[in-house]
């Protein structure tokens, strides 16, 4: 399990800081890729711009995507990435502080394939950051690839 | 006939009326000749017949001669036969001996023959060459008579005598009867005048005149025939009535104008008349007009008899009797009229006594009491007596019999002492008239302004609305177009398409803008349509019209308000839009930071347990506490605006299910909490599910939460009823509120307890009011201080 890559997508470094955190708390201990906005993610998963000789990894096993992002929005990158055939079928996890319903809705349409509000308290996002963790890096079955 | 003057031809004499009657001495072939041919030049000329009676000295032939000198053309009208010259033995001795009346009716017979043949009239010379004294007395008896005869024809004569043969008496004679005499006298023409005869022709002529005009000017027709009915003479009244010419109706006999029926009467009236009796009668028979109708007429007949005493015509006056036939018709049904009469007739005497009654007016008898011979009763006695001081006609004393109306007229019959009662059945009229009434105030008094035009489109009628509403009085607008009222606003197309529409006979309905006479505008919203006679032509044409005005000004001002909210709404969803905004980053931008702080303190409490006091430790758990309490609080904030962003969507909920399912949920969390929860069955409301859910968990939370110090606790969901309407209550018999701050209750972030007694954020029930308030319902609440809380809410 440890040579699946997590794929985290956050702008805001505490928050970077609480998530690597909790899922150092309960020992998943899987590389975590992070990148700060919505057009770093495309880069590194196309391998384009600063990633375009990254060729040492390959597709993450999982990608926690923040809403709000500079550049590049949230639902943007999911929709690209499920427009692309090498990506589409990648788990996509919305990891955001909104609560917003057409948020949601949105994220599903667009093919998330879960969506978690990030609780205030830290015991709780903790929480279910591992509970992703379990279900997708240990319980999961994804398509080979 | 018409006085018409002639041109004798003679210059000394000139022109003169027909009848002249002119004597001529003359002594030599040249005189005759003189006189003569230029005399019957002129009648030649104008359309005369001529005879020309000639004897010695002067043969036909020499006549006949002297003429085609100053006429080339004499031999054309001796052809034709305008002239006969013929000598004295063939016209006056025809068997050798003169007869006066033979010669008199030959001359009315050549008149007779010249008229018919279209000449105007005759023109004669007779010359006495052969007159001998046996002969004399007679024939100056033919001069006076022939004199007379000349009076009524269109005849002139000239009568030639020779100077040389007539003794003094002889020429007096001549002199006498005619009204010229001419003498060649030493070669020059004189012409002696007969003063005596000018005065008597002048004054028969007047006279004649007079007649003729009275003839001819009377209604009554006259009429000559002779003694077989040919008609000779008549007025133009005469062949009016008869419907012919006077030329046309010369040709009949009075027989031919008469229905056969009454021939016999007729001869055998004629022949009494005219053989027992030399009488004038009257009697009346019919006539039939040229177009066949039938008339009756009255003729008086009297005999026109010769100088012998036999009869030789009539004459008669006619009248046409056809309309006093219809008035004695009408008197005669007027005499059979009182019994015969559907209505009551009644004749009462000066002291009140009934004197007739026909049936009808028996009955009113009946109904009064009374019979013929006894007294009338007092009410109407008044109106007896005072048509007798008055001796007027008292018309429309209205009296009822059964459900009939009477109007009775007392007639006070001159010289006589009583009065005659004429009643008539006015009950149709009279309910024709209240019908009339009811139309006629239906139109005044309508509260739409009516107007009746003629077919030119001018007033006739306008009603009080009209006035009222214009300020126009009824004489100011009759006679007048409906143009008056224009405004000027409304298109001249309206006015074209409206008149188009009305003409053709179809109603025109629309709106315009008119002019008060005080210049104020104000609307109208009219109806126009055409008033048809039975035979389907147009013969008014009405508008009944509306006053608009303020309903106009109430759409203007409906038409503000809408497009006034039409704007607050755009504001509004602006508003909105922005708030959408707002909340959204909120939501997201709030949070993060809060995260991080709540984050960071649990990530200091766990790894540096060790070098934290209680002190550092419980600082850092309130810094948590106070975080996480603020994520609560933008949570429920967010749900209160998303609560009045989010769009409704109505169906039938049930409200017991929804309740009874949230209550499970709460005992489920809290198992260890003993709580009664009463329910009421089947209380289905209309609202958004999703809404009404959020409201129903809020209100139960509450009564779940204020109920924990409970020993019994107990928490009722069920309904009431107040002024008909439906009320849902939830009702706890927790810590209750004080009704002092009941206004607190429903506003957000207000609290009636501290965080310490019952967590909560206060925005709870503002986030229910506002629910509640979306479905068009109302909530409010009662409580007490530890003696629990009701929620009232109602959903339409």
């Amino acid at each position: 399990m440890n040579n699946k890559i997590i794929l985290l997508v956050e702008d805001n470094p505490d928050d970077v800081e609480l998530t690597l955190r909790a899922l150092k708390k309960h020992n998943i201990m899987n590389k975590v890729m992070v990148v700060n906005d919505g057009a770093e993610a495309l880069d590194y998963l196309f391998r384009n711009g600063k990633y375009v000789d990254h060729t040492s990894s390959g597709l993450p096993e999982v990608i926690l995507l923040d809403l709000k992002l500079p550049k590049i929005d949230g639902l943007e990158v999911l929709r690209r990435l499920r427009a692309h055939e090498q990506t589409k079928l990648l788990p996509v996890i919305i990891l955001t502080s909104s609560s917003e319903e057409r948020d949601l809705i949105e994220s599903y349409r667009l093919g998330a394939n879960s969506y978690i509000q990030k609780p205030v308290d830290f015991n709780q996002f903790s929480e279910a950051v591992r509970q992703l963790g379990v279900y997708w890096l240990l319980l999961n079955k994804s398509p080979n690839r | 006939m018409a006085k018409i003057m002639r041109k004798t031809g003679i210059d000394i004499i000139g022109d003169t009326p027909w009848g002249t009657h002119l004597s001529q001495f003359y002594q030599t072939r040249e005189d005759l000749i003189d006189i003569l041919v230029p005399y019957f030049k002129a009648g030649l000329e104008n359309n005369e017949f001529c005879m020309w009676i000639t004897s010695e000295p002067l043969t036909v032939e020499e006549a006949k001669s002297a003429m085609k000198k100053i006429l080339p053309d004499f031999e054309h009208y001796i052809v034709k036969k305008q002239i006969e010259i013929i000598p004295y033995t063939e016209w006056y001795l025809k068997d050798g001996i003169f007869n006066l009346q033979e010669v008199l009716n030959g001359w009315v017979d050549k008149l007779n023959q010249a008229v018919t043949k279209g000449y105007d009239g005759m023109r004669i010379t007779g010359n006495t060459a052969w007159l001998e004294k046996k002969d004399w007395k007679s024939f100056a008896d033919y001069e006076e008579a022939i004199d007379n005869v000349l009076s009524y024809y269109p005849m002139m004569a000239i009568c030639s005598y020779s100077l040389d043969k007539c003794r003094a008496y002889e020429i007096i004679d001549v002199v006498r009867n005619h009204q010229f005499a001419l003498i060649k006298r030493e070669g020059k023409l004189e012409l002696i005048q007969n003063i005596e005869k000018k005065r008597i022709r002048e004054a028969l002529q007047k006279s004649e005149e007079k007649y003729r005009t009275l003839y001819e000017t009377i209604k009554d027709g006259i009429v000559a025939t002779d003694m077989d009915g040919h008609i000779l003479e008549c007025n133009e009244a005469y062949a009016g009535m008869l419907g012919y010419s006077k030329e046309e109706i010369k040709k009949l006999t009075y027989q031919q104008l008469t229905p056969e029926k009454w021939h016999q009467m007729e001869a055998e009236k004629v022949k009494e008349l005219i053989v027992e009796r030399n009488y004038t009668d009257e009697y009346e028979k019919e006539y039939i007009r040229k177009n066949g109708t039938v008339f009756p007429i009255s003729i008086r007949v009297w005999v026109i008899r010769d100088e012998n005493g036999k009869p030789k015509g009539t004459w008669g006056i006619v009248r046409d009797i056809t309309k006093s036939r219809q008035a004695e018709e009408e008197i005669k049904n007027t005499a059979k009229f009182p019994s015969e009469n559907p209505y009551p007739v009644l004749r009462i005497a000066q002291d009140g006594t009934i004197l007739y009654a026909n049936p009808s007016g028996k009955f009113f008898l009946h109904e009064w009491n009374c019979e013929v011979g006894q007294c009338i009763p007092d009410f109407l006695y008044q109106f007896i007596t005072h048509a007798f001081h008055t001796k007027a006609i008292k018309k429309g004393i209205e009296m009822n019999h059964g459900d009939r109306i009477f109007s009775f007229t007392i007639v006070p019959v001159k010289d006589t002492s009583y009065v005659n009662l004429y009643g008539v059945d006015i009950t149709e009229r009279k309910q024709m008239e209240e019908g009339l009434r009811k139309l006629s105030n239906a139109v005044e008094q309508n509260p739409c302004s009516i107007i009746i035009t003629n077919t030119r489109g001018e007033i006739e009628y306008v009603n009080s609305k009209f006035v009222q509403l214009t300020g126009y009085t009824f004489d100011e607008v009759v006679g007048k177009n409906p143009h008056i009222l224009k405004s000027g606003k409304t298109p001249i197309e309206a006015y074209e398409q409206l008149w188009a529409v009305i003409t053709s006979g179809n109603i025109w309905h629309g709106e315009f803008v008119n002019k008060k006479k005080n210049g104020e505008l104000y609307w109208e919203s009219v109806s126009i349509s055409p008033i048809k006679k039975a035979d389907g032509t147009i013969a008014h044409f009405v508008a009944i019209k509306e006053d608009i005005t303020e309903q106009k000004q109430f759409e203007n001002e409906l038409r503000k308000q809408r497009d006034q909210l039409e704007y607050l709404t755009t504001q509004l969803t602006a508003a909105n839009k922005e708030l959408e905004a707002f909340c959204y980053s909120v939501s997201h931008d709030l949070r993060a930071p809060l995260r991080g702080i709540d984050g960071f303190s649990k990530a200091l409490i766990e790894d540096y347990t060790d070098t934290l006091d209680e002190q550092g430790k419980n600082y850092l758990h309130r810094i948590r506490v106070a975080s996480q309490r603020m994520g609560q609080l933008i949570n429920d904030l967010l749900n209160l605006s998303r609560i009045t962003r989010s769009e409704m969507r109505r169906k039938e909920v049930d409200l017991s299910a929804m309740v009874k399912t949230l209550a499970l949920e709460l005992r489920e969390k809290q198992p260890e909490r003993r709580i009664e929860f009463i329910v009421a069955d089947e209380l289905i409301a209309n609202g958004d599910p999703q809404l009404l859910r959020i409201a129903m968990e809020n209100l139960l939370n509450n009564a779940w939460k204020f109920t924990k110090t409970c020993m019994h606790a107990k928490i009722e969901f069920g309904f009431t009823r107040r002024n008909g309407n439906l009320v849902y209550f939830i009702r706890d018999n927790g810590a209750g509120f004080d009704m002092a701050y009941i206004d607190k209750l429903f506003a957000a972030f207000q609290r009636l307890h501290s965080s310490s007694e019952f967590e909560g954020t206060g925005i709870g029930l503002a986030t229910v009011q506002r629910i509640i308030h979306r479905h068009g319902g109302q909530i409010w609440a009662e409580g007490e201080v530890n003696k629990g809380a009701t929620f009232y809410f109602t959903l339409p």
